[in-house]
């Protein structure tokens, strides 16, 4: 799959989003994948099984959304409507 | 809050000059108890940031019943002027046209009598609850367009789903203008495809009541109400289509805040002006989630009278009347104060008096019902618009008893199997709920819907009609 999006933060958010698509339309439990961030876009392949995706996340949120880089590291807020 | 200045009895104010970047007050209707526990969240602040929003006019609103919500809070209402504002998809929220319609059953509770229980698995058995789960009706592509673009009418019309007589009695008949199915994404299509006839999971139901109290004869006469009888309330609105309209339509305007130099405090206050190709495609998609959702509550009473017809007979089935069906997360282009303006309502109703515009003529002379579900296993209440809402709150009124409780919070301080118990020890049947899903609706996470109705009533913005309480419950 491939997103697109003007920065991280609304990056994060299209991904994730993907994801909440494919667990609802098909079932699909994402268990590992791997990714390629490039400045503004971001693809790769998930695997997964298809099983019942339970409990469904209904949305993704910009609500707080933040990623940010410190000395640890990138850390990262999203809040999903579940 | 600091700042917080008391206007009169239930209005509370945040002057616009109590932060820079505000451009109208923020107003709250409470009580003193009420607005303790809505500053024990983020609401106020939240209230503060829809204020700031380009050609919002006159107020950013709270009803008692506001909660912390995703960039808006939820129980808010703000309106924006039509040839300046902006429309922002999250002051509507993710389930476009969630809202809550009421049948009632020409029955009285006595004469149902010990049937109850086989009614509540039959209407379990026609309403598929939970996230996901897909539904009884099987749309085609054209079929969808034509319910996106139509409501329920295009139900009644093709399938035999509901009547005429439903329709009339739903919030602008079912229909917002403008619908475009068009607008609406391949995504949020596959979504809803096959949810229509489904209630959904969190805090949405099938109830079945008994009119409990008549609190204004000639109304409750008005809306065919009276003490004993049977209801059915239906909370439910536009499932996976809606929440991807919001989604699509939030990312879509949050790329396109700087083209149209908006800043905002929050980007899920993400929006773009009325007239501007942006907010022009939200508004189609937003009002075709909106006929959708209509269609789907529409089949989700059709399931239910079919339910009360397989119990009580056919003809019980069928004399079960629709008393009114009312949005509460919605945009709709209305006038006020004799200007035109996008009304934003996340959590709250429409509530237009005797008189007004698109209220029904078989209202028109009482004002139009609105429905307060309270929490689970209390009861809820029916209200009539009054014409203090046309003046204060651009005709809107509360629309539950509202969280104080987070779900998490609730769920860690019962189980759903002790709620059940505790329920049906009091006479109410539970159905088709997770145990998970059951705890977070625990009554104490919401407050005193009584209390919230009571500031509404004084207030001026409506009356108190009837009080409901529950039978038995299928839960999302």
């Amino acid at each position: 799959m491939r997103v697109a999006a003007n920065d991280r933060g609304a990056l994060l958010v299209a991904w994730l989003e993907e994801l909440l698509f494919l667990a609802e339309t098909e079932g699909l439990v994402p268990e590992a994948a791997r990714l390629r961030l490039a400045p503004g876009s971001l693809a790769g392949v998930v695997r997964g099984r298809l099983a019942d995706a339970r409990p469904l996340v209904k949305a993704v949120t910009y609500h707080r959304l933040e990623v940010a880089q410190d000395d640890a590291g990138w850390h990262a807020r999203v809040v999903l409507d579940v | 809050m600091r700042g917080l200045v008391r206007i009169d009895d239930t209005l509370w104010e945040l002057p616009a000059s109590a932060r820079a970047d505000m451009r109208v007050p923020a107003r709250v209707f409470a009580d003193q108890a009420l607005l303790d526990r809505i500053a024990g969240d983020r609401s106020l602040e939240q209230l503060q940031n829809v204020a700031t929003l380009p050609g919002v006019v006159e107020a950013a609103l709270a009803m008692p019943d506001v909660h912390e919500g995703y960039g808006f809070p939820v129980g808010g209402v703000a309106a924006t002027d039509a040839a300046e504002g902006v429309v922002s998809p999250g002051g509507v929220g993710y389930d476009i046209n969630c809202g809550v319609r009421l049948l009632a059953l020409p029955v009285t509770e006595a004469e149902l009598g010990a049937r109850r229980a086989e009614l509540m698995r039959q209407i379990a058995r026609g309403v598929p609850a939970g996230a996901g789960r897909d539904g009884p009706i099987e749309l085609d592509e054209a079929s969808l367009d034509r319910v996106l673009a139509e409501g329920p009418r295009a139900l009644v019309r093709e399938r035999g789903i509901g009547t005429e007589d439903d329709v009339v009695h739903t919030e602008s008949e079912g229909r917002l203008p403008g619908a475009d199915p068009r607008a609406v994404s391949e995504r949020a299509r596959a979504r809803g495809r096959g949810q229509l006839g489904t209630v959904g999971s969190g805090n949405h139901f099938v109830e079945l009541q008994r009119v409990d109290a008549v609190l204004d004869a000639a109304v409750a006469a008005a809306f065919g109400l009276a003490r004993g009888q049977l209801t059915v309330l239906i909370h439910s609105g536009s499932r996976g289509l809606g929440h991807q309209v919001c989604t699509d339509h939030v990312a879509a305007m949050d790329a396109a805040l700087a083209r149209h130099a908006i800043v905002l405090p929050d980007r899920q206050l993400a929006c773009a002006p009325l007239a501007s190709p942006e907010g022009r495609a939200y508004l189609a998609a937003m009002a075709a989630a909106a006929n959708y959702a209509w269609a789907n509550r529409q089949a989700l009473a059709h399931a239910v009278r079919t339910a009360i017809g397989r119990v009580l007979g056919a003809r019980v089935g069928e004399d079960t009347r629709q008393v009114y069906d009312v949005a509460h997360n919605v945009a709709k282009l209305e006038r006020h104060h004799g200007r035109e303006v996008c009304v934003h309502r996340k959590g709250a109703t429409r509530a237009f008096p005797a008189g007004a515009p698109d209220v029904p003529p078989v209202y028109a002379a009482v004002g139009q019902p609105v429905f307060v579900p309270g929490s689970m296993g209390t009861a809820s209440v029916v209200l009539v618009g009054q014409p203090g809402s046309l003046e204060r709150s651009f005709g809107s009124v509360c629309h539950g008893a509202g969280r104080q409780l987070s779900r998490t919070a609730a769920a860690r301080r019962i189980t759903g199997k002790a709620l059940k118990a505790e329920l049906e020890a009091r006479g109410i049947v539970v159905c088709g709920a997770s145990d998970r899903g059951l705890a977070e609706e625990a009554p104490f996470a919401y407050k005193d819907v009584d209390a919230v109705v009571s500031v509404v009533e004084r207030a001026g913005l409506a009356r108190r009609v009837a009080r409901l309480v529950p039978l038995g419950v299928v839960k999302g």
